[in-house]
């Protein structure tokens, strides 16, 4: 069974929590998974914490690139990519889009990575297409909030559980 | 592709689901947890639940119900009604909400959207007519326009056509919308939503059945 750490950076998870123990996980240490919460405000350079698996939502998918404009705050650097405004004249980007190839997530956010070598998949919103996915190996990431997108985001929930 | 997002309101009265028309007379129509696990799973991209009685009874939100409510809830979940300052909207996205939509209290927005984001404030705006209830506030993530003289209604957009898209934000509307040529036209409009609470209670329609439509015409859903 997966034993998953929210890492706590002052975000509201409860959400996300009961998405994984519906999906039968529990949240004991030693811990199988660590996920990057994708709720609050740029924290800047904090302690972090790793595991055999990670994955970061929304926010803390940003938390793991190298940085980001919003506070100019030094990022964990996992994945290769600079956080950035979305050049778009209505923000925030609130709603369902589709991650290309893949299915329809919520979003809700303004800032965004414009390109990464560590892509795997877009998002065009107003004309800009920006980094929704990304992987390293079974460090994951994600734009969208998956605990808030009915049964596509149960989906992707449960396949990172099972790497 | 963004897409138009249909969404359920289900307004509250502090004991059950209830439906009004035009914002009075508040009937009991059932239980909110019921109609959260429902509309949920009839395809709605979001819900809104409102108190209605909240800010008239001079109490704040009901934390409890709302952790009730999201205990259900895998779609995003915005909640409204007697939120009057920074500490209403932490405790309220405590509990569970992912957005907290703001109307009486509008002055406490700027402080609320520094504290928590704009991204997770709605600025609720009472317009009739041409008239609004408040200054649009642009540190909130997004506007819900109501009408309060058509709402319950089901009397379609016809005839009332003063509405218009501000496009400093994203904006959603809400207020006797009765069929899929409705829906339509305020995508065509360009809203980035549209909220509807009597259609699902009292007619055929459903958010699925009204998605199915509104695809066959051309306008971007989630099916």
């Amino acid at each position: 069974m997966p034993n998953v750490l929210i890492y706590d950076y002052g975000g509201n998870t409860g959400s996300l929590q009961r998405a994984l123990r519906r999906l039968g996980a529990t949240f004991d240490p030693p811990y199988s998974h660590v996920i990057y919460p994708g709720q609050g405000r740029w924290p800047g350079i904090m302690d972090y914490v790793t595991g055999p698996s990670m994955l970061g939502i929304c926010l803390g998918f940003q938390v793991l690139c190298r940085g980001s404009d919003e506070g100019l705050g030094a990022g964990i650097g996992i994945f290769r990519g600079w956080v950035r405004k979305l050049p778009v004249a209505q923000l925030p980007h609130i709603g369902w889009n589709t991650i290309e190839g893949y299915d329809d997530f919520y979003f809700c956010h303004s800032f965004a990575v414009l390109d990464s070598p560590d892509a795997i998949g877009y998002t065009e919103y107003k004309g800009c297409r920006f980094v929704s996915l990304m992987q390293r190996g079974n460090i994951w990431g994600i734009q969208a909030h998956p605990e808030k997108s009915g049964d596509a985001g149960m989906a992707y929930l449960e396949r990172f559980l099972k790497c | 592709m963004l897409k138009f997002r249909i969404i359920a309101t289900l307004l509250y009265d502090g004991v059950a689901l209830v439906k009004g028309e035009r914002f009075q007379t508040w009937r009991r129509v059932g239980s909110l947890i019921q109609a959260v696990k429902l509309f949920t799973l009839r395809g709605a991209d979001e819900l809104i639940i409102l108190d209605v009685a909240a800010t008239k009874e001079g109490r704040g939100p009901d934390l409890e119900m709302v952790k009730r409510v999201a205990e259900h809830c895998f779609v995003p979940l915005t909640v409204g009604g007697g939120v009057r300052s920074v500490e209403d909207v932490g405790a309220l996205l405590a509990a569970g909400a992912d957005r907290v939509s703001i109307k009486t209290a509008w002055e406490v927005i700027p402080e609320c959207a520094a504290q928590f984001g704009g991204q997770a404030i709605v600025h609720s705006v009472d317009c009739v007519g041409w008239k609004y209830d408040a200054p649009f506030q642009s540190s909130a993530g997004e506007l819900l326009l109501g009408d309060t003289d058509r709402d319950g209604t089901l009397s379609g957009i016809e005839g009332s056509v003063n509405v218009f898209v501000w496009r400093g934000q994203p904006s959603i509307i809400s207020g006797g919308f009765a069929d899929p040529d409705d829906f339509e036209d305020m995508y065509l409009r360009g809203f980035a939503g549209v909220a509807a609470g009597a259609l699902w209670q009292f007619t055929h329609w459903t958010p699925d059945l009204i998605k199915r439509e509104l695809a066959q015409r051309g306008v971007p859903v989630r099916v």
